[in-house]
C-alpha cells in the first residue's frame, strides 16, 4: 500500500480500510481483465502444439518467432505487398478519425452554445440517429454509395462514418459543461465564432475528443472485409488477416501472432491519447 | 433604446448563421449516408423486397410485415423482451459501476495510467474484426465463453471438471465469471467518459465545499455528480445503445439483432421483413431513451443554460 501516494488535490477523505478495500477491488477486476490481453500476448509465441495443446496451458514454455515468420511467408504468397494493406488501413483510420473529429465538433458545437430555435428539433434528431448502427440500413447505404460511384475508393469505407451522430453526442455533452461566462468575455474581446470554437471550446473540451479519437480509430481499424472494396490493392489490412486467421488450424499458429499485431494500432492511440490528456490537464490553468 | 435592440437581434441572427455553418458538413453527410438509406428502408418495412435478377425487385404489402411479426412470429417478441431486460440491467450496473471506478481513477496516485489502460483495453478486443481474431485466441481461455476456433468447450471448465467439480457448480461458476466479465467490459467506454468528464471539474469546487466541512460523501453527492450530469446523461444513452445494437454476429452480440441480420442477409433474404423487425426494434428502444431523457436528460441539459 505503501506505493499509492494520496493525492493532496483530489482525494476525498476516507478511512484507511476504505482505500484499501478500495484497490483491492480494481486489483482483482484490473487482474481480470488484463488476463486476455496477456494471454493473446503469450500465445503468439507458442509453437504450434502448445496452441493446439489441449488442455491448453497458460504460459508458453518455448516461446518462438515461427508464427510471425509464418506470418510473413503467407503475405508475401500473395500479389499484394503487406505495406500496401497496412498504409490503405492507416490512412483510412488515420484520415477518417481526424475529419470525423472536426465535423462532429463543429457539428456539436451550436448545439451546446447556440440559443436557436430548431436547436432542440436538431438535438433529438441527433439522439435518435444514433440507435441507428449502419448493418440496419447497410442494403439501402449499398446502393447509393455505388451510385456515387464510391465503390472500390477509399471513401466507400470512410465517408459513411462522418454520418455518425454519436460523437456529435459526446462532444455536446462536453461543450455544454464549458461555462457561458467564458464564451461571452471572448465575445465582448471580439472574438468571431470560429475563434470561440477553435481557440476556446476545442482546448477546453480536449479530454473530450481525445477520448473520441480512441472510438473513432478503433471503429475505422477494425473495417475489415467490405462489400464496397473488392479490389486486391484496396483491402485494408484487417481484411487481409481475417482471411490469413479465418484459414484453420493450419494457419493457428500466424492466426495467434495477427492478433496480437492487430491489436498494437489501438492500443497505441489509446495511450498516447490518454497520456497527453493529463499532460494537458496538469500543465494548463483549465482546472481553475 | 431601438437601436440597442436592433443591435442584439443582429448579433443573435449572425450567430445563427454561424451556427448554420458549422452543422453544414455534418448535416450533409447525415443526410447522404444516413438519411436517404434510413428513409429507404423505411419504405421496405411496407414491401416484400427480393434480389431478382434485374437486381432488387419491392412488391407493395402494406403492413403484412409487422403483422406476422406481431402475431405470427413467436420468436420476435420473446427477443424483445430478451433484449429489453439485458438492456435495463446493463444500463443500470454500468452506469453506477463506472462513475464509482471512475471516481478512484482520477485519483492521483501512482500507476493510474497503467490502470485506465486496463480497464479500457478489453474495449479494442471485444468488438468488430479484431475482435472476431482476438476472441478465437482468448475463447480458448474459457472466458466469457466465446466461440473458439481450435477447440471445443472451455479449458477452465474442463480443467474443473476433471477435478471432480460437478457439473451444475461449474456452469454456476462460469456463468458467474462470464457475466462479470461482460459487465466489466461493458464499462470501459463510461468509465473512459466518466474520467475525462471528472477531469473537468474545478478543483476549486471541492476546496470550498471542503472548508466549509463537507464530508466526502456530501461532496460526491452535491458537486461530483451535478457536475458531470451530462455525462451521465451520456453514458445512459450509451449504454441504452451499446447493449441494443451490439454487433449481432459476435459473440456478446444481441439476439435481435442477429435475428434482423439473419432475416435480411442470411438465407432469407428478405430485406422487406428484415427492415419492419429493424424499425419495430428502434421504436422500443426509442421509447427507453425517451424515458431516460425525461427523467435525466432536461435536468442535465440545464446545468449550464
Amino acid at each position: 500500500m505503501k506505493r499509492i501516494r494520496r493525492s493532496k488535490r483530489k482525494t476525498l477523505s476516507r478511512s484507511k480500510a476504505g482505500t484499501f478495500f478500495i484497490f483491492a477491488f480494481l486489483a482483482v477486476a484490473g487482474a481480470f481483465m488484463l488476463l486476455p490481453i496477456i494471454y493473446v500476448l503469450v500465445t503468439a509465441f507458442k509453437p504450434l502444439n502448445e496452441i493446439l495443446a489441449y488442455p491448453p496451458k497458460f504460459f508458453v514454455r518455448n516461446p518462438t518467432w515461427a508464427n510471425f515468420s509464418d506470418l510473413i511467408e503467407i503475405t508475401q504468397e500473395t500479389w499484394i505487398p503487406f505495406e500496401r494493406s497496412l498504409f490503405n488501413s492507416l490512412f483510412i483510420a488515420v484520415a477518417g478519425t481526424a475529419a470525423y473529429i472536426i465535423i462532429a465538433s463543429m457539428a456539436a458545437y451550436p448545439l451546446a452554445k447556440n440559443k436557436s430555435r430548431y436547436i432542440g428539433v436538431y438535438y433529438q434528431i441527433v439522439v435518435l440517429a444514433i440507435l441507428f448502427r449502419p448493418e440496419v440500413t447497410r442494403t439501402p447505404l449499398y446502393i447509393i454509395i455505388s451510385k456515387l460511384g464510391l465503390i472500390n475508393t477509399y471513401w466507400s469505407l470512410i465517408l459513411p462514418v462522418m454520418a455518425g451522430s454519436f460523437g456529435v453526442f459526446l462532444m455536446r455533452q462536453f461543450m455544454i459543461t464549458v461555462p457561458n461566462e467564458m464564451l461571452e468575455a471572448a465575445r465582448v474581446d471580439g472574438a468571431s465564432d470560429f475563434v470561440c470554437f477553435w481557440k476556446l471550446i476545442m482546448p477546453l473540451v480536449r479530454p473530450a475528443w481525445m477520448t473520441l479519437t480512441i472510438f473513432t480509430f478503433k471503429d475505422l481499424w477494425n473495417t475489415g472485409e467490405s462489400q464496397y472494396i473488392y479490389e486486391e490493392a484496396l483491402k485494408t489490412l484487417t481484411a487481409v488477416m481475417q482471411s490469413i486467421s479465418s484459414a484453420g488450424i493450419a494457419r493457428a499458429g500466424a492466426g495467434a501472432a495477427v492478433a496480437l499485431i492487430m491489436m498494437i494500432p489501438p492500443v497505441t492511440v489509446f495511450v498516447i491519447s490518454q497520456s497527453s490528456v493529463m499532460e494537458t490537464m496538469s500543465q494548463t490553468g483549465i482546472k481553475g | 433604446m431601438a437601436g440597442k435592440r436592433k443591435k442584439s437581434s443582429k448579433l443573435i441572427r449572425r450567430q445563427q448563421r454561424a451556427g448554420y455553418l458549422f452543422v453544414l458538413p455534418w448535416v450533409i453527410g447525415f443526410i447522404i449516408f444516413f438519411l436517404q438509406p434510413f428513409l429507404e428502408s423505411m419504405w421496405y418495412t411496407l414491401n416484400d423486397v427480393t434480389m431478382g435478377t434485374g437486381g432488387m425487385e419491392t412488391k407493395f404489402v402494406g403492413l403484412y410485415n409487422f403483422r406476422y411479426l406481431i402475431v405470427e412470429d413467436s420468436k420476435f417478441l420473446m427477443n424483445l423482451w430478451t433484449v429489453t431486460a439485458d438492456m435495463l440491467t446493463q444500463v443500470a450496473v454500468c452506469t453506477i459501476l463506472s462513475l464509482f471506478i471512475a471516481v478512484v481513477l482520477v485519483q492521483n496516485f501512482r500507476g493510474r495510467t497503467v490502470y485506465r489502460a486496463i480497464f479500457f483495453l478489453p474495449i479494442i478486443m471485444t468488438s468488430g474484426v479484431v475482435y472476431s481474431m482476438v476472441g478465437s485466441v482468448v475463447g480458448s481461455l474459457g472466458l466469457s465463453g466465446t466461440g473458439n476456433a481450435y477447440m471445443n468447450g472451455s479449458s477452465i471448465a474442463d480443467l474443473m471438471s476433471r477435478g471432480g467439480v460437478s457439473q451444475e457448480v461449474i456452469t454456476l461458476i462460469m456463468g458467474v465469471v462470464d457475466s462479470i466479465y461482460a459487465m466489466i467490459t461493458n464499462c470501459g467506454v463510461p468509465i473512459l467518459l466518466y474520467i475525462s468528464g471528472l477531469q473537468k471539474i474545478p478543483e476549486s469546487a471541492y476546496e470550498a465545499a471542503r472548508i466549509e466541512g463537507a464530508g466526502s460523501w456530501d461532496i460526491f453527492w452535491k458537486i461530483t455528480v451535478p457536475k458531470i450530469s451530462p455525462i451521465i446523461f451520456l453514458n445512459i444513452v450509451y449504454s441504452i445503445v451499446d447493449s441494443c445494437t451490439a454487433y449481432g454476429r459476435s459473440a456478446d452480440g444481441n439476439v435481435m439483432m442477429k435475428a434482423i441480420q439473419d432475416m435480411g442477409f442470411g438465407q432469407t433474404m428478405k430485406f422487406g421483413m428484415s427492415s419492419a423487425m429493424a424499425w419495430l426494434y428502434f421504436i422500443v428502444i426509442a421509447f427507453f431513451l425517451l424515458l431516460a431523457w425525461l427523467l435525466l436528460g432536461r435536468k442535465a441539459n440545464k446545468i449550464e443554460n
